[in-house]
């Protein structure tokens, strides 16, 4: 089991009050498996998301991730589990703007010390990015940026990506390909994909899907 | 539609209060430092006008004479015959009671009405002021410091300057020993049509026009010249400010902008209405500015009025007046500043696109450009510097060698500190270090502004610290040599010192005489000194420039040593014949530095000069005795002797006050530097504050990959530390540059003498220290913004729903 949640509830303070925002998660993540989270807007998918790549804590419940209780971790040990063990994809790419697109590919690998120089060249080829190596984010279009988010995370090899809309910005075909390739990355890293998404066009492509509604799994 | 508009530009200040105050404190501060100083400029220039003429009765024409004798009675008497109103003036210095003042001694029943001189008002007024004893009219802060008046009454006038006094003609005559000679004469306004022309009467005399002027004013005017390229300075570097903060202001509300277009309001509206809102601002600041400077002024002026009197020796009131004049410039001041600190971002909103959107990367590829710009253009600015060094020519041209260089170094400073930092990056291993550096170079565009005006106040402080210590030390050791005697004495009457002069030599090593008259040489006014031919002078008097045998031809009377600001203005050389008042007429043979004399002097021998000027004062001695001795010399002076306390004076005495002088006339430089130190730490924190709004998308993916926010929070401040610490080194090359500027061009042709540059590497630890101080100061608040930023906050950069 690489990712095991129970009882997980997380609630938000607002204006109007407080917003439970996930009311007794139970999710169990298998080794290599890959995802789909899906649910209609504000369902809690971002945030079950950001809990397991401990961005956030929990209020209640526990998350377990490599046999280990992540819940019970402190801000060093989050950010050392965010480091080694969560490889986390946004929507809005989140590239380091001042950095080319090699020193972002191995940006990760290098903080996690798990830099491999044939790897990171195997995965740059793979997501076609060998030609924009010495380009900088803002040179590069929407899918060439997430393509690059998405080695960014592959080269630290985690055991876990969690993948945050990782196409909501790309046109369809864009969103296909780069889905194409971050699944067949994934398989080829040994790590496991948890992916939100609003599409079930997308989430078909995945093994398993896990739908939210109001907080709470259906199914 | 104007009105919605401007209510919506303006709603942005309610949600960024504290931008709002930065602006607003950049265009304030700006206006307060360069309103300050205009104040004090116009309230000392004010006093020298009043000075003037009270003093001298400037507004009328005058006529003068070019003998140092003065001008005999008789031709008083020729002029009044031939039909020209005139009346006569007899002035000089005299000691009275230990305090030397400036004694004018007028005939009022002549004296036009139409003059400042606050005489007398009515018949007992004048009765009182010309019989005997008579009458002494002096401020209340001269007459505190006098303790014997000669037996004159003291009469209060606050219209009369410090350190002067008006006496009936006949008491001036008595008190200076003029003997009946005349020094000018006031020409009354209303003279009769047909008069003869004044040289048929006395070829001697020429006529000074009136509403000149006044030598203090013109000696002056290079101090104030200083003080305005300093409150320039600042004005420059609290405009950086204004100017980082409407750029931030228009980036923040660039969405806004393209809402308001994509709605229906034209260009020209918007613009139009963010000129109203930056006039309506700048018009707030620009009044809370100028009530800064008029109590920086305040603080400021008995500063400088202190250093005036030490320098040129011209009286300034010590109080501000309110001017409407500097209130309205400073106003305008500010108008214009906030027009220039703002053109760049009207501009841009002109050629902005109402579709795209910027990214950070893309402004900095834009910002790149202009640092390639900026560069070259401090490039060409040094070089105009440079060029400016070797054509030389007047203190406007030294101004423009300073403003060049400093604005030069300025705009090369991004360029320069972009390159280093992506040198780093190159080296650059691991992967923190490596973003670290290209994040560095990526926020330089928005940093570089605070980095210039930190450079500006950097160098200011390196320049002119170093110019004040060179200066400082350098007056030391010539206060050392000047100052050889070990005790000065002076006679209260030509009696006394003729009792002296028989009662010293058995009691003391040497008597050296301290003789001199003021006359013109060249056309401008000097002071003639005797000196003795002693080993005194040869071993300590500080000569710059002259032969092995100088002392031996001033002993001969036939040579003269003039001091530097002389030998410089009037571009003497050795050899040349000068011709001093009296027909007597010497080579020079030397230069010898003076500093803090305004005016000219000459050295000729004792027995030449007494041969020319034999009504010369005879008071003053300069004593060498054995420092065992010097108790015993002075107590027999005292009580054997007769003399007062008050008219001995010894060496270790009079270089303590010397000092304090110094020290004194350059603390207002020193409060400048430190204003503009303190406005160069403003403009920082206020840039990292406004940075630190948009630091947290850059911010986020790097916590989201691990690293804690403690650590980067740590990063945040080593940055701030050390680009602080890189535009710190950048400032000392710079810094001496200027001191260098300082010492050899403007001091030149400001006062006449040049100075040695030395090295205080000290003082630049201290500015260091003070600079980190106000580096982790200004880097504290946004940093601490940043570590505490809640993971909430940090979120919402990656979410777009929960």
């Amino acid at each position: 089991m690489i990712l095991s949640m129970s009882a997980v509830t997380k609630s938000y303070q607002t204006a109007e009050g407080c917003l439970s925002i996930l009311q007794g998660i139970d999710l169990d993540i298998l080794a290599g498996e890959t995802v789909a989270l899906t649910g209609e807007s504000g369902s809690g998918k971002s945030t079950l998301l950001h809990l397991a790549g401990g961005l956030d804590i929990v209020d209640t419940g526990t998350i377990v991730a490599h046999g280990v209780n992540i819940t019970r971790f402190g801000e060093a040990e989050r950010a050392e589990y965010r480091r080694t063990q969560a490889g986390l994809i946004f929507q809005q790419y989140n590239l380091i703007p001042s950095l080319t697109v090699k020193a972002n590919l191995h940006f990760h690998a290098q903080l996690a010390d798990r830099y491999d120089a044939s790897w990171s060249d195997s995965l740059s080829a793979g997501l076609g990015l060998q030609g924009l190596l010495d380009r900088y984010p803002d040179q590069l279009s929407g899918g060439q940026q997430q393509r690059v988010a998405i080695g960014r995370t592959l080269a630290a090899r985690p055991p876990l990506v969690l993948a945050d809309e990782p196409t909501g910005n790309l046109d369809e075909a864009t969103g296909d390909a780069v889905l194409e390739i971050m699944v067949s990355l994934c398989k080829a890293a040994g790590s496991s994909l948890l992916m939100v998404t609003h599409s079930t066009r997308l989430a078909a492509k995945l093994d398993r899907t896990i739908t939210l509604k109001s907080g709470r799994i259906l199914s | 539609m104007i009105k919605t508009t401007f209510l919506a530009v303006i709603s942005h200040w309610r949600y960024r209060p504290i931008q709002l105050i930065t602006l607003v404190t950049g265009i304030a501060l700006a206006t307060a430092l360069w309103s300050g100083v205009q104040a004090i400029n116009s309230e000392a220039r004010a006093s020298y006008a009043r000075a003037a003429s009270v003093l001298e009765q400037a507004n009328l024409q005058q006529l003068i004479t070019g003998d140092q004798q003065g001008i005999p009675v008789e031709t008083y008497a020729s002029l009044r015959q031939a039909g020209w109103k005139v009346s006569p003036v007899i002035e000089g210095t005299v000691r009275l009671g230990g305090k030397r003042i400036r004694l004018i001694g007028v005939d009022p029943l002549t004296m036009p009405q139409s003059n400042d001189a606050p005489l007398v008002k009515d018949a007992s007024d004048l009765a009182e002021f010309i019989r005997a004893p008579g009458v002494i009219l002096m401020s209340a802060e001269t007459a505190a410091q006098l303790t014997d008046v000669q037996g004159l009454r003291i009469k209060l006038s606050p219209s009369v300057p410090e350190d002067a006094a008006f006496v009936d003609i006949s008491v001036a005559d008595r008190l200076l020993q003029r003997k009946g000679k005349v020094s000018r004469f006031v020409i009354a306004p209303d003279q009769s049509p047909s008069l003869p022309p004044i040289g048929k009467i006395s070829p001697d005399l020429s006529i000074r026009a009136g509403g000149n002027g006044t030598d203090v004013s013109s000696l002056t005017d290079s101090f104030h010249l200083n003080l305005t390229a300093f409150g320039f300075l600042a004005f420059v570097v609290g405009l950086f400010i204004a100017y980082s903060a409407i750029g931030v202001t228009f980036s923040q509300r660039r969405g806004t902008f393209r809402t308001l277009r994509s709605l229906g309001v034209s260009l020209k509206s918007l613009t139009a209405i963010l000129i109203l809102e930056l006039t309506v601002l700048a018009l707030i600041a620009g009044s809370i500015g100028v009530a800064i400077g008029y109590v920086i002024a305040s603080f400021l002026l008995p500063g400088v009025a202190a250093t005036l009197q030490g320098l040129y020796g011209a009286s300034v009131v010590g109080t501000l007046s309110f001017r409407a004049e500097w209130w309205l410039a400073g106003l305008a001041m500010a108008l214009l500043g906030t027009a220039v600190a703002s053109a760049q971002s009207i501009r841009q909103l002109w050629n902005m696109p109402i579709l795209a959107s910027a990214q950070a990367r893309s402004l900095a590829t834009g910002a790149e450009r202009s640092l390639r710009v900026q560069a070259v253009l401090g490039l060409l600015l040094l070089s105009l510097a440079v060029l400016l060094t070797w054509v030389q020519g007047g203190l406007v041209t030294a101004f423009g060698i300073l403003a060049a260089l400093l604005l030069g170094a300025a705009l090369m400073l991004p360029a320069v500190l972009a390159y280093t930092l992506g040198r780093a990056e190159r080296w650059a291993r691991k992967p923190i270090p490596r973003w670290f550096w290209a994040d560095t170079r990526l926020q330089l565009p928005g940093l570089s502004l605070a980095l210039m005006a930190l450079l500006l106040a950097l160098s200011a402080n390196i320049g002119v610290g170093t110019m004040v210590s060179s200066f400082r030390t350098t007056f030391i050791g010539w206060l050392d040599q000047r100052l050889a005697a070990e005790l000065y004495v002076t006679a209260r009457t030509e009696e006394e010192a003729e009792r002296l002069r028989a009662w010293l030599p058995s009691r003391v090593n040497t008597v050296l005489p301290i003789w001199s008259v003021d006359g013109d040489v060249l056309g401008k006014p000097v002071q003639i000194f005797g000196v003795a031919d002693d080993a005194t002078y040869r071993e300590n008097w500080p000569v710059i420039t002259g032969g092995d045998d100088v002392w031996d031809k001033i002993a001969s009377g036939k040579g003269a040593l003039v001091n530097e600001q002389m030998w410089r203005r009037e571009g003497l050389k050795v050899g040349d014949r000068i011709a001093l008042p009296g027909n007597f007429s010497v080579d020079v043979v030397g230069v010898y530095s003076d500093f803090g004399n305004p005016v000219g002097q000459v050295l000729v021998g004792l027995g030449a000069f007494g041969q020319h000027y034999p009504n010369a004062a005879k008071l003053r001695y300069g004593l060498r005795v054995q420092t065992s001795e010097l108790d015993r010399v002075r107590s027999a002076l005292i009580d054997d002797f007769g003399l007062p306390a008050d008219a001995i004076v010894d060496q270790a005495t009079l270089k303590r006050q010397s000092r304090a002088i110094f020290d004194q006339t350059f603390a207002v430089t020193g409060a400048l530097n430190a204003l503009t130190l303190a406005v160069a730490a403003f403009a920082m924190f206020s840039t990292l504050l406004a940075l630190a709004a948009s630091r947290l998308p850059q911010l986020a993916p790097l916590w989201a990959m691990g690293v804690r926010r403690r650590k980067l929070a740590r990063l945040e401040v080593i940055r701030s530390v050390a680009l602080w610490a890189a535009t710190y080194f950048v400032s000392i090359p710079v810094g001496l540059a200027l001191a260098w500027v300082l010492l050899a061009i403007v001091n030149v042709e400001a006062f006449g003498w040049r100075l040695p540059l030395m090295i205080f590497p000290i003082d630049w630890i201290y500015l260091g220290l003070a600079a980190l101080g106000a580096a982790l100061v200004s880097v504290y608040y946004p940093v601490r913004l940043l570590s505490k930023v809640a993971p909430a906050e940090l979120l919402k950069v990656f979410t777009n729903e929960r």
